[in-house]
């Protein structure tokens, strides 16, 4: 097994609220090797993205990693201070968020932001300038010279986010964390961001993270999927053991909620309930009380983390049962 | 375009709507001659992109905004023609939700009085019939009777999307338009939304305009399909006929670009090659003005 690139091992992170403490990561371990690219999926505040922000260290003031380690090119990344944080992303780590209106600065010309980190590290104007022009026609901005003057708001949604693309390329990092790039976008326009990461990935060689609360979006851009729920890791396979093998009932759940084509006007069959709050540290399975697979156990008996298959973990007592569900319904 | 259906008396009929909005000098057609219709008890899902004009129809077919051209019949009403105060009136028979419900939602109302305000606004019922019809519609919603007294923030979007619904329907409409309803919830949240929706029309006949950016969602949902692109209706049909031969280039994009779930035995991982396609609406208005296709 080559050394992963990134590898986060029992991440736990919480935000002090005068109403209390808000667990937002519970334990949390993952890894990700060079040029692979992992998809985290779960649904608003089940700490997916958290987990990552505080990993580049760029949560609020009043949340903080409260265990666990980070080894980013083996380097713990829970260790390192504010600069040299700082110093990594950006070099290392490039970041993609949800909105390019408000990631990208409204009032500084899209050129100067993406040549702004060269320039920081001392990169001669010229060649930032040749390469930021570089990218933007890489990333598919039609006239790239003229471009490298305009303002955000001279781009449309899609351009924008190419344009966040380029810049979080421009030092050529090792690991671009994308949190739901293309939520915000039209699906035609998703569809062709989504591939453009494709290529820059393979092209480049960086290893990706996609955030996602869209199993479409996962499934048929990353290689692995951890899925996240209250903090907590519920799964984790390859792709196709994720589809065909699913061995978390909240997987299964999410998976049947995801709306496709083909089906044509019928019943939808959700998973009831809700999401538990932040604020409980969870001492069984979190998802028990939405689970038709869930016995008194799952209430009582917190189920760990464990290897189902070569490759393929999933946090449920009953995950062979749940497997097992899951082929007779291919199969049927 | 029309769907060739004997329908003797749709429960809505949009006929050649126009709607033109002036930036400075420029004009564009936002809606750009549509004609649709809709049974009571069924739906009809509008698909189409940012800026499309499906949210605009939806404006025009309430008079949200003055129609330019056309005419909008609803329950064999000429809705285009009414006077302010019965269209008011009539105005109860559709309801409208859309995709933030808080911030559809007054937030210094409780849930109780949000719920109420539609009623106490039309002069239905007594103070206590009407708190009883509260408590029937938090029910109908699946939300808690304590829920009454809290108010909207307190709750997650998806209960607060139950309390949009269940502020439309107090007075019993006949047709809800739904406003990309779902699009600002989670997954799984989504789901449940959906399921009580059609769980709704099933229990109450109503009718759906069900807009929508998002074509599967909109499939699940919808009897007929209008795809709506720069403000024209490009295609209209059953749902069957645009899932399984659709006309136009364009809606073949649309459904080529969804996501799915690449499952043992389905379809192959599909290698797009689409060209983005820059379009702004006030340009593209102007150029078919010029260049006559």
């Amino acid at each position: 097994m080559p050394t992963p690139l990134l590898e986060v091992n029992d991440l736990w992170v919480e935000f002090k609220r005068p109403g209390g403490i808000v667990h937002a990561v519970n334990g949390v371990s993952f890894s990700l090797q060079p040029g692979e690219s992992l998809g985290i999926v779960g649904e608003s505040g089940s700490g997916k993205s958290v987990a990552m922000l505080a990993l580049t260290g760029l949560i609020a003031r009043n949340g903080k990693i409260v265990r666990g380690e980070a080894l980013f090119d083996g380097e713990d990344l829970t260790r390192l201070s504010a600069h040299e944080l700082r110093e990594i992303r950006g070099r290392d780590i490039g970041m993609i968020f949800q909105d390019p209106m408000t990631s990208l600065n409204p009032i500084m010309r899209i050129g100067k932001q993406i040549t702004e980190g060269m320039l920081l590290r001392n990169y001669p104007p010229a060649q930032a300038k040749a390469r930021a022009t570089e990218l933007l026609r890489r990333v598919g901005i039609p006239n790239p010279e003229q471009r490298f003057n305009d303002y955000p708001f001279q781009f449309s949604g899609g351009m924008r986010q190419r344009v966040m693309i380029a810049l979080a390329l421009a030092l050529k990092p090792k690991l671009i964390i994308a949190d739901e790039p293309t939520t915000a976008l039209d699906v035609t326009i998703q569809d062709q961001v989504l591939t453009l990461l494709d290529e820059l990935r393979e092209e480049i060689g960086m290893a990706l993270i996609i955030i996602t609360h869209d199993f479409g979006v996962a499934t048929n851009h990353c290689d692995r999927i951890s899925v996240m729920y209250a903090g907590e890791l519920m799964e984790t396979a390859r792709v196709d053991q994720l589809i065909a093998r699913t061995a978390h009932p909240y997987s299964v759940g999410l998976l049947e909620s995801t709306m496709e084509i083909g089906h044509g006007k019928q019943p939808i069959q959700p998973i009831p309930g809700n999401p538990p709050s932040a604020m409980i540290v969870h001492k069984a399975c979190p998802f028990a009380p939405r689970c038709r697979f869930g016995t008194e156990q799952c209430f009582e008996q917190k189920p760990p983390l464990r290897r189902v298959e070569a490759g393929h973990l999933s946090a449920c007592h009953y995950a062979e049962e749940v497997m097992q569900h899951v082929a007779e319904q291919i199969h049927s | 375009m029309s769907l060739n259906r004997s329908t003797a008396k749709p429960l809505l009929r949009v006929e050649h709507v126009s709607k033109i909005f002036a930036r400075g000098r420029e004009q564009f057609k936002a809606v750009d001659d549509v004609s649709i219709e809709l049974e009571a008890g069924k739906t009809l899902g509008i698909v189409g992109e940012s800026g499309s004009g499906k949210s605009t129809l939806s404006r025009c077919i309430i008079r949200l905004y003055e129609p330019d051209a056309g005419r909008v019949f609803f329950d064999g009403e000429d809705f285009t023609a009414l006077s302010a105060n019965t269209l008011r009136r009539k105005r109860q028979d559709i309801q409208m939700i859309f995709q933030d419900p808080l911030a559809s939602l007054n937030p210094m109302m409780t849930v109780a009085k949000a719920i109420e305000d539609p009623l106490i606004i039309h002069k239905v019922g007594t103070p206590r019939e009407r708190a009883r019809r509260v408590h029937e519609l938090l029910e109908l919603v699946g939300l808690d009777p304590t829920a009454a007294n809290a108010f909207p923030f307190e709750f997650s979007g998806g209960q607060q999307q139950r309390i949009g619904i269940a502020r439309a329907l107090a007075l019993k409409p006949k047709l809800l338009i739904c406003d990309e309803a779902v699009s600002a919830l989670d997954v799984s949240i989504q789901a449940q939304i959906l399921r009580l929706l059609q769980d709704l029309q099933a229990q109450l006949g109503l009718a759906y305009l069900f807009i929508s950016h998002n074509l599967a969602v909109v499939e699940h949902m919808s009897d007929d399909i209008g795809v709506m692109h720069l403000g024209k209706l490009i295609e209209y049909a059953p749902v069957k006929e645009i899932f399984q031969a659709p006309k136009q280039e364009y809606t073949r994009t649309l459904i080529a670009s969804v996501p799915y779930i690449p499952r043992p035995g389905g379809r192959h991982i599909r290698q797009p090659s689409l060209e983005e396609t820059l379009i702004d609406p006030v340009q593209s208005a102007s150029q078919r003005e010029t260049t006559p296709g």
